[in-house]
């Protein structure tokens, strides 16, 4: 039985998956025994045969709308255009959380489609609050930020990217989506400790858990070392879910969505990944109880 | 220091151009982080590549995938996406196949490329009031993509070139394509862009 549209707030108790185009036929025939779906709004936009179903399917799943096409970190300012285009969509589905990333894609008119980094320093904060307010106030609703993934950063930072939530967090108020993977990623290519990183968390503003795969490379950078790549065509990896686990003591239980875009697998293996993460947050549920007992 | 927006203009030079001279000395990761940022060289231009080839896999079909792949890598490099929905991308992209030196043997790509741009976007529509082109072609090319559409491929088959006036519908992934007369054709394209639907 899947979760009705009654029990919106009740996504933390069961894993969601992230929906793609070629696995939608398959959910409205199957409506698998997931928590919650998550759509990138830019693959439904273009494709409104697709878009049918998926509201479809929103009658029936909580559904969250995690953009990849914001840009929050542009100097240049957000596509308006695409605001709207986005408006219209979360209004059709009337999600239970829309997202997006703490970088940037677009600058001098060319959509660069990655993700890439930002140097933290007080005008890059002006410039995400300023454009994070934009988007709010466009949307009608709160736009919840994710922790990037890293391969380089800035020299030109003059803080942390912790330091650089946190500041976020207290000027604008967002809430924050922790993709645990991206943390164990950057934590391996930047030389960080992922554990302090998630311990360090502005664990209050956590609305939502990520959890993707990575794929493993010579490190051109540094050779005799690798380098992690966030290709979300693999699997989680052991060292990821473990992160998770400690992330769940750390914050609680909240609402994960495990992430595959490349190389899709069948469905009935992501399915199967939502599953082992509700299992490891039943095991740090009671871990949790025990400690408080 | 540098600005956002100069940050930003350099780690584009990097990624489209591969042109890092300007962001290498800001850049920390790893021993030598110029060669980190190959990452976002190499997803942007694979991704864009991928999406290109893949949305044209009639052209692919017609003509080869290493004919397609290497004019899609060019445009990549030189006309990146100016929207962050993918699959809208390259609706330029058959007049610069056309026009690439390795089609200069195929004077009817273009149009080909072109006719499948619509027959893709069509597919997907779900309002019967924007779910029509109107489309003219110098090659009964409609013909050859209705090959591909339905897997029914000749052994040979002989292109003519002629005047085809075409028009072509989409709803929920169901396509017709049909042939009218040239009178047919002005009219339903004059009524069209009155905002009169048929």
């Amino acid at each position: 039985m899947a979760i009705t549209s009654d029990a919106r707030l009740d996504t933390a108790e069961r894993t969601g998956i992230g929906l793609r185009l070629p696995h939608i036929a398959e959910v409205v025939a199957t409506r698998p025994h997931v928590g919650w779906l998550e759509i990138h709004p830019e693959n439904f936009l273009a494709n409104p045969h697709g878009l049918e179903s998926l509201t479809d399917l929103a009658r029936e799943y909580p559904v969250s709308v995690h953009t990849v096409g914001i840009s929050i970190g542009s100097a240049d300012g957000i596509d308006r255009d695409h605001l709207i285009r986005l408006r219209g969509l979360v209004d059709r589905l009337n999600p239970v959380l829309v997202s997006g990333h703490l970088a940037w894609s677009t600058v001098g008119g060319a959509y660069l489609n990655d993700l890439l980094p930002l140097p933290y320093t007080a005008e890059t904060l002006r410039v995400v609050v300023a454009h994070l307010a934009e988007v709010q106030d466009a949307l009608g609703r709160a736009y919840v930020i994710e922790n990037p993934s890293w391969y380089v950063s800035l020299a030109t930072s003059t803080m942390t990217e912790l330091d650089f939530l946190h500041a976020l967090v207290d000027e604008s108020g967002c809430r924050l989506l922790c993709d645990v993977s991206n943390v164990h990623l950057s934590g391996h290519n930047m030389g960080y400790d992922p554990y302090r990183f998630i311990d360090e968390f502005p664990s209050d503003s956590v609305a939502e858990l990520h959890l993707g795969g990575f794929t493993p490379e010579h490190d051109d950078a540094t050779p005799g070392e690798t380098v992690l790549v966030d290709t979300h065509a693999h699997a989680v990896a052991e060292p990821a879910w473990q992160l998770y686990a400690h992330a769940l003591r750390r914050f609680g239980p909240r609402p994960t969505i495990i992430e595959w875009d490349n190389d899709l697998p069948p469905l009935a293996v992501l399915i199967e990944e939502a599953a082992q993460a509700d299992r490891i947050r039943e095991a740090t549920r009671e871990d949790r109880h025990a400690h408080a007992g | 220091m540098p600005t956002l927006a100069d940050v930003q203009a350099a780690i584009r030079h990097a990624v489209v151009d591969g042109d890092g001279a300007a962001v290498a000395g800001v850049l920390v990761g790893g021993t030598h982080p110029e060669r980190r940022l190959a990452i976002h060289r190499r997803h942007y231009h694979a991704s864009l590549t991928r999406a290109l080839v893949e949305r044209f896999p009639a052209t692919v079909w017609l003509v080869g995938s290493e004919l397609v792949t290497h004019v899609a890598t060019s445009y990549v490099g030189e006309h990146p996406p100016s929207r962050p929905c993918i699959a809208e991308y390259g609706e330029g992209f058959p007049r610069y196949l056309g026009a690439h030196p390795s089609a200069a043997s195929l004077p009817y790509l273009a149009q080909f490329a072109e006719l499948e741009w619509h027959v893709g976007r069509l597919a997907l529509a779900t309002d019967a009031s924007t779910n029509v082109q109107y489309v003219h072609l110098d090659w009964s090319l409609d013909e050859l993509i209705g090959f591909y559409l339905t897997d029914t491929a000749p052994d040979e088959y002989a292109l003519r070139q002629e005047d085809v006036w075409l028009e072509v519908r989409g709803l929920r992934g169901e396509l017709q394509l049909n042939r009218l007369t040239s009178e047919e054709f002005a009219g339903r394209v004059s009524l069209q862009s009155t905002g009169a639907h048929s």
